[in-house]
């Protein structure tokens, strides 16, 4: 068993300035190795305080749990809680229902509620820590009609979380396919006369009647953007979205020197943006592996890690515009208000930046010796 | 070995009428970086990747030699690198007198030190010599679609009459990569990615990526697992477009 290093912190930036109330530059989790590998594949609740990890383990089954960023075990790293989902598992917009897939062509693919995993985290965190049985978890509910690869999942404008208003795009043949899920306080599906309400959905089909296939195309947080990479660019088209559930792209939006699949920021948060994960090279020619965010109303890229850091795995934005991805090196999960970080990679020294928790700005901290990140 | 001429792409700059990418053209010393590029047989294949910081772009090219790029870097002083496992430089210029500010060999090109079991650009360059049919697919234990879906990739191989050559991330040990595939029938060789060539077309990004090589070419990258049948036309598409039959 490896010795844990249990280290919660905020950096020494702001060590002595930080006001309780703002969101800092930068706070750092530690990894909780003994449970879990780093994987590639993260997802991030829209609060922060949930990070999704999808693994292989021993024979090439896939497992995915969720730690807990809040939650922590004695030695300060996150609760790791168990899950029935598989492979990439993509949660909508706020968490709500979490789609599930099987890989291949195998339907189905399976929606779960977040409602029923936090209903029975200790079991799950006795699971996914103690080696503990799992207790049984259905889905809500079970599309038989396919299963497919690299989900993403947008929750329209009008969705609340008893009507829910999802669009899943799929990575095979750029189809969409919507639902309308009707939810009880629980997370469960409605009844009506004692019976569950299946979901309205769609048939599956090219978004923006696509005949051929975009490469890791991403649906934005509320299905106004598709991206979709290529050989150093990524592109973004805007999706307007008809009564007839039908679909059009708008003109291609090119993202220079990206090439990477995309996270896309939250509607209501600021800047605008998407953040990636990508490699390139340093002056000496050693590879630099990390995070980057590429403003969309500038359209500029600059890089979030530093040059230490090593990230390997898909950063996330938070509702709030924060950014959390993990350094495999120093085996830690990083949050960073990508607002306090000047476009050299920087924390700025101006805190009138910071962001209040409920959206309102804090009184500026003092000023401090910016930290360097220079490329 | 003999030399090996890497015939990717459709059109070549000739020895001494070297291009530099659009974005590029008319920069400081663009003679002095013209001059590199010719004698190096740089393509006119330009791709931009990863801008390194702000508001420095960053453009990469073939060579004529598997495994050779060139990637040119707008920082102040231009910055230009002759990447391959054995031999890459580095020059950079004065933006004021375009004297050369340094030229030499570099310390962080990767693959420096591959062992024999590695997938390298020299194993490349055979395949594509001894005009073989082969799918190389690069997997990783941290993608678990590039582990579930080995298989779907392995039988299209077969149907398809291509060599299957799995090839595993550099990063990743060696136990955790056994931990994945133990008991898998068939075993998985663990051949590790050791080629400059394929790092430089963005193979080491994302899990699974795959290139075809046949006609002595080497495909585009097919990024990601996609379902048998569409990985099936993918790799028909690929490989009409090495043999130089487009539709």
């Amino acid at each position: 068993m490896k010795t844990l290093i249990s280290i919660t912190l905020t950096t020494a930036i702001y060590s002595s300035a930080i006001f309780a109330e703002c969101v800092p530059p930068r706070t750092e989790v530690a990894w909780p190795d003994d449970y879990v590998d780093f994987g590639a594949y993260h997802r991030v609740h829209p609060s922060g305080d949930y990070l999704l990890v999808s693994n292989v383990e021993g024979l090439g089954r896939s497992t995915v749990v969720i730690l807990d960023l809040k939650d922590r075990n004695p030695d300060g790293t996150p609760k790791v809680i168990a899950t029935p989902f598989a492979n990439e598992a993509y949660p909508d917009s706020n968490w709500d229902l979490i789609s599930s897939p099987y890989g291949s062509s195998t339907p189905p693919m399976d929606f779960y509620s977040f409602k029923d995993i936090l209903k029975n985290k200790a079991a799950l965190v006795a699971a996914g820590q103690e080696n503990k049985a799992r207790p049984v978890i259905a889905p809500v509910y079970r599309d038989e009609s396919f299963g497919q690869y690299y989900q993403s999942i947008a929750e329209l404008p009008g969705s609340t979380p008893k009507d829910k208003k999802i669009c899943t795009l799929l990575y095979s043949r750029s189809s969409e396919k919507c639902y309308d899920f009707k939810l009880d306080d629980d997370g469960k599906l409605a009844k009506v006369n004692g019976q569950e309400k299946n979901p309205a959905e769609t048939q599956a089909a090219p978004l923006c009647g696509q005949s051929q296939s975009w490469s890791g195309p991403v649906l934005s947080k509320d299905g106004s953007y598709v991206s979709t990479r290529g050989d150093g660019t990524t592109t973004i088209y805007p999706v307007t979205r008809k009564a007839d559930k039908t679909a059009t792209c708008g003109q291609a939006i090119v993202l220079p020197g990206v090439g990477s699949k995309v996270s896309f920021s939250y509607p209501n948060s600021a800047p605008k943006a998407v953040t990636y994960y990508t490699v390139g090279p340093y002056k000496d020619m050693s590879e630099r592996r990390g995070v980057k965010i590429h403003n969309l109303e500038t359209n500029v890229s600059f890089w979030l890690s530093s040059k230490t850091e090593i990230t390997e795995s898909y950063p996330n934005f938070t509702a709030d515009g924060r950014i959390v991805y993990t350094d495999t090196k120093a085996k830690k999960i990083i949050t960073i208000d990508p607002n306090q970080i000047d476009e050299e990679g920087n924390v700025k020294a101006d805190r009138s930046s910071c962001i209040q928790v409920n959206g309102t700005k804090a009184s500026p901290a003092p000023v401090t010796t910016p930290k360097a990140k220079s490329v | 070995m003999k030399k090996i001429i890497l015939s990717v792409f459709a059109v070549w700059s000739l020895e001494g009428s070297a291009k530099l990418p659009p974005h590029l053209q008319g920069m400081t010393c663009e003679k002095e970086i013209l001059s590199v590029l010719a004698k190096q047989g740089a393509a006119d294949s330009w791709v931009r990747t990863v801008d390194p910081g702000a508001n420095v772009m960053a453009f990469r090219t073939p060579t004529k030699s598997v495994g050779r790029w060139v990637e040119i870097q707008s920082f102040p002083n231009p910055y230009l690198m002759i990447l391959e496992p054995t031999k890459s430089k580095v020059y950079e210029w004065d933006a004021k007198t375009c004297a050369t500010l340094k030229l030499g060999d570099v310390a962080g090109v990767p693959f420096k030190k591959a062992k024999p079991s590695d997938f390298t650009d020299a194993k490349l360059a055979g395949l594509m010599e001894d005009d073989k049919k082969a799918l190389i697919y690069i997997w990783s234990p941290t993608m678990t679609y590039s582990v579930t879906e080995m298989h779907t990739f392995e039988k299209v191989a077969k149907d398809m009459n291509l060599e299957f050559i799995p090839v595993l991330d550099y990063r990743v040990t060696e136990k955790r990569a056994k931990e994945v595939v133990e008991g898998r029938s068939p075993a998985v060789k663990l051949n590790r990615f050791s080629s400059i060539e394929l790092y430089m077309r963005q193979g080491a990004l994302h899990f699974p990526s795959s290139f075809v090589v046949s006609h002595g070419k080497i495909s585009g990258l097919i990024f990601g697992a996609k379902p048998e049948q569409e990985l099936k036309e993918v790799i028909a598409k690929e490989m009409m477009q090495n043999s130089g039959v487009t539709h």
